[in-house]
């Protein structure tokens, strides 16, 4: 529960720092390794929707992007062993994904920096939460 | 589990889709409603840093219109002085007068001027500058006279701080003394001193300095006020003499 809340907490926190590193999408890939499969969805829907609701474009497409990858993750998890290279590389792709997808669908701009920020701040965000949470810089599967 | 976990999906995906769908008003009306519910940190968290924002800009306005305030204080003050002397000066004949020598062995203490008998000046007329009060007509000759100052060892003048009221009489030892204050006499450094009037010869309110040391005297009933000339004598050239004042007319 301590660990749902403090998810919450940090994805409120990070909400105006997503304009330039997207945190909330680390936090998302987080929870979906790290937790239940039914609280990584439903935490997916939250942050899309705070997404939605604090940088206003259209209500819902975030959301329905945010939780379509989380399920395709979810169901990419089984495959994958999760070793430092592949989690890596998965957020890569998803969050490249999610970038194209919004770029498409809202035409959302796709913002270099933006990207390069947030894949360089990935493992460090991971780390710290992996602490915070389990108390271990990283959690073994 | 796996089971539940699509109908979660399915679930979530019809709810977000529903408002992509909707018209664009119903949109941003869903979305404003949401977002004053969800969105209820950063609101509060907004309105305060802004209230802080407004806060810091009122304050800022308000120091410097304090400042502005004080430099209007301080004009007005001057101005105080300067109409005070004026006002007196109105009533007044001047006689403008050159400084054309000084006495060798006081240079301060007595001036030379080229106004005399011939254009109306009598002994005792009080001089002053336009800084204020210099002194008064101690010899008279036909077309010049002299001038003892304030500057001149044993000068005295009886003079008001313009600030507190107080009486005393201004005197000229080592330094320009204000005599009579007495020990629970409250004087401020930077006080203003003019002439009373308490005299038959200076009118009253000429400036004539201000206080620039308050010190404890050994005397015991008067302390020490020391006071710095209006008129920086050592610079005259040229001084009015006030030809109806109360002086008499009298020779020399």
């Amino acid at each position: 529960m301590f660990r749902y809340l403090l998810y919450i907490a940090v994805l409120y926190l990070s909400l105006p720092l997503n304009g330039t590193v997207e945190i909330a999408a680390i936090i998302v890939f987080f929870v979906i390794t790290k937790e239940d499969a039914r609280f990584a969805l439903a935490f997916a829907f939250v942050t899309g929707l705070l997404i939605d609701l604090y940088y206003p474009v259209r209500l819902g497409y975030n959301t329905i992007v945010y939780i379509s990858l989380t399920q395709a993750l979810l169901y990419l998890k089984k495959f994958l062993v999760l070793n430092p290279l592949t989690t890596i590389a998965t957020f890569t792709v998803l969050y490249l994904v999610k970038t194209a997808a919004l770029n498409v669908l809202v035409s959302a701009p796709i913002d270099s920096v933006q990207i390069v920020l947030t894949v360089l701040i990935f493992f460090p965000i991971m780390f710290l939460l992996s602490r915070i949470s389990f108390g271990t810089w990283m959690k073994k599967q | 589990m796996r089971r539940q976990q699509i109908i979660l999906f399915i679930f979530f995906f019809i709810i977000a889709a529903t408002p992509v769908f909707l018209h664009e008003n119903a949109n941003l009306s869903l979305s404003r409603d949401i977002s004053s519910f969800l969105l209820f940190p950063f609101r509060t968290t907004t309105a305060f840093v802004e209230y802080l924002t407004i806060s810091n800009k009122r304050i800022e306005k308000l120091e410097t219109l304090v400042s502005q305030l004080k430099l209007e204080n301080a004009s007005l003050k001057d101005q105080l002085v300067v109409d005070t002397t004026q006002f007196e000066l109105s009533s007044y004949i001047l006689l403008k007068a050159s400084v054309i020598g000084r006495d060798p062995l006081n240079i301060n203490g007595y001036l030379h001027i080229d106004k005399g008998l011939n254009d109306g000046v009598f002994k005792n007329q009080t001089v002053l500058s336009i800084d204020g009060f210099v002194g008064k007509i101690r010899h008279v000759g036909p077309v010049n006279s002299i001038v003892e100052t304030i500057e001149n060892r044993g000068f005295t003048v009886s003079a008001i701080d313009i600030n507190t009221g107080i009486h005393g009489i201004i005197k000229k030892r080592e330094n320009l003394m204000f005599l009579y204050i007495r020990h629970n006499d409250t004087l401020n450094e930077g006080d203003s001193i003019m002439t009373s009037g308490m005299s038959e010869i200076f009118p009253k309110g000429i400036l004539i300095g201000n206080v620039h040391a308050i010190a404890e005297s050994e005397d015991m009933f008067f302390k020490d006020v020391y006071v710095t000339p209006a008129t920086q004598i050592n610079r005259l050239v040229s001084v009015y003499i006030i030809l109806n004042g109360r002086a008499l007319p009298t020779r020399d």
